[in-house]
């Protein structure tokens, strides 16, 4: 950026000159090494633990008879995750796509939004263990029911940031657009829609781990593939590593999920400086 | 009256810039109904440069909200160019001023200057607009088109804003204390821009402010509003001829100014 005015001195906030910058790169990668620091040493005194004690496998297994079964048994978790993963995947697109159409429409309609809003809030009150078996019920055993309890799980979060995002638009900033006369329909637009982006990028950040936890569960009410079926499985079978294993399987797919969402946060909300809430 | 010589060529049309006629404002509150503003009338001619000063509640904001539509009069009325001030509005004979410049924080400062050309069937109804880079470079801010509102101080900020109210080439600049947020150094050096601004564009401009000195050493007419109810207690020509520099603050007749405003002010 050319600096050409007088005023240089107070043109560029202090973050934002390159010597700064490379001291908050310094900064940021020091918290993930010591995370990741900190991770080995949990896992070391874990596996310290089980071996010094000898707990048997079948209780708790070492971080290596978990590493093990990832390996020996890694076609049997892929093949039991991707249905978790479509399942999962559809179930966050219908759950969230459906709760930013209904938070536009209740911003819209007032009168919409004082009937459906409180009956959202109500059915969000019921514990989704005690919904999923309904959703079998009605749904049957294949895919459906799974996106509907994923959906279910992500809709909420995202419905209530939406809304509020929506109308938490700056009160000077609409005013403008009155003396600007610009219509609704822009006002929606050029910022409603784009000031609300902060609110649901939060609301899909949390949808990302839930939606795979709503997946999974339903997979344990009634299904013959998929992660929930392999914990079940496990458990019974008393293959502790393999339970263990599944279990890191949907972490890194949560994970994974959050990453992409955090990086199109990144690439949209460019604007907010101070947006890492995780 | 004073006027800046040479910059006004449509003051001889005769119509007033604004015109305000017997306007009151009563707004309903939980103590009972406020009289914002009771029976004030006044004329803005084209090209003046007229602050309304008072202290808060004398209904000075008020007045400039009804001009610029965003607020409705309870009584009497509001005439910009001869048009009601909603119709002013879709026509962008005014720019408005904030005292925050409010600008969208996801677009840049050229973004931000060009908002007011992409909404509201712009070019259906104003038929002239400035270029928003020429408009940069007359508030200083070139080289900076595509810097983000975080990057900029506060000042610069309220430069782009002002940018912006101009970009639809209005006949009216209002502005609601746009400096009152910026120290002092800062808010003299955006008084000189404006000064010049004013000169170059030959803009009518409706000032906003609780500052003594900013209204005498902007305007070419003084209002001197009082609170309870709200009302126009004196309209002060301003003797002292533009071009204006920081110097005339230290002037005995600035002084004097300043003075006899203030006596006005403290006399409720």
């Amino acid at each position: 950026m050319p600096v050409k005015s007088s005023e240089s001195e107070d043109v560029l906030t202090q973050n934002v000159s390159p010597g700064n910058v490379r001291l908050k790169r310094k900064n940021r990668a020091r918290p993930a090494i010591v995370a990741i620091l900190g991770a080995i040493g949990v896992l070391a005194v874990w596996q310290a633990i089980i071996v010094g004690l000898k707990v048997p496998e079948y209780l708790v297994p070492a971080p290596t008879a978990v590493w093990g079964s990832l390996t020996t048994d890694f076609a049997l978790l892929m093949q039991n995750a991707w249905p978790t993963l479509v399942e999962s995947v559809v179930g966050f697109l219908l759950g969230n796509g459906i709760a930013v159409g209904l938070a536009i429409i209740f911003v819209h309609n007032k009168t919409l939004e004082q009937i459906f809003y409180p009956m959202a809030v109500v059915v969000r009150t019921i514990p989704i263990v005690a919904i999923a078996p309904i959703l079998v019920l009605l749904l049957g055993s294949g895919l459906a029911p799974k996106v509907a309890i994923a959906a279910l799980i992500s809709f909420f979060p995202t419905l209530v940031n939406m809304v509020r995002g929506l109308e938490s638009v700056d009160k000077q900033a609409l005013e403008l657009m009155h003396v600007l006369s610009a219509s609704k329909t822009e006002v929606f637009f050029k910022l409603r829609l784009i000031s609300s982006l902060p609110y649901l990028f939060a609301a899909l950040k949390i949808s990302t781990g839930a939606c795979v936890v709503g997946a999974i569960v339903a997979e344990w009410i009634g299904s013959d593939s998929g992660l929930g079926v392999l914990v079940v499985n496990a458990t019974y079978q008393f293959r502790t590593p393999l339970l263990y294993a599944t279990m890191v399987v949907a972490s890194v797919m949560a994970l994974v999920f959050f990453a992409l969402i955090v990086l199109l946060e990144r690439l949209i909300v460019r604007w907010e400086t101070e947006s890492e809430t995780v | 009256m004073v006027l800046p010589g040479g910059l006004v060529d449509n003051k001889s049309t005769g119509q007033a810039a604004v015109e305000v006629e017997g306007l009151s404002v009563r707004f309903a509150t939980e103590g009972g109904t406020v009289n914002a503003l009771q029976q004030v009338s006044l004329k803005v001619a084209k090209g003046d440069f007229v602050s309304l000063l008072g202290p808060s509640g004398c209904g000075k904001s008020t007045l400039l909200r009804v001009v610029a539509d965003l607020l409705q009069p309870s009584e009497g009325q509001v005439k910009v160019l001869g048009d009601l001030p909603a119709v002013a509005r879709v026509r962008r004979e005014f720019g408005f001023v904030f005292q925050e410049a409010s600008l969208l924080p996801w677009r840049s400062a050229l973004e931000n200057v060009r908002l007011p050309m992409e909404v509201g069937k712009f070019s259906k109804h104003r038929a002239t607009s400035r270029k928003p880079e020429e408009l940069l470079e007359l508030v200083g801010l070139s080289g900076f088109e595509k810097a983000y509102p975080r990057q900029l101080s506060g000042g610069m900020r309220q430069r782009v804003a002002i940018a912006r109210a101009l970009v639809a080439n209005p006949t009216v600049l209002l502005m609601d204390e746009p400096f009152g947020a910026l120290d002092e150094i800062q808010r003299d050096r955006l008084n000189v821009e404006l000064l010049k601004i004013w000169q170059k564009t030959g803009i009518t401009i409706l000032f906003v402010t609780h500052s003594i000195a900013e209204a005498a050493f902007l305007s070419s007419r003084v209002v001197v509003m009082s609170p309870r109810p709200g009302r126009i207690k004196e309209v002060i020509d301003v003797p002292l001829p533009y071009p204006r520099n920081l110097e005339l603050k230290d002037e005995p007749r600035f002084g004097q100014l300043t003075g006899r405003l203030r006596q006005l002010l403290a006399h409720e």
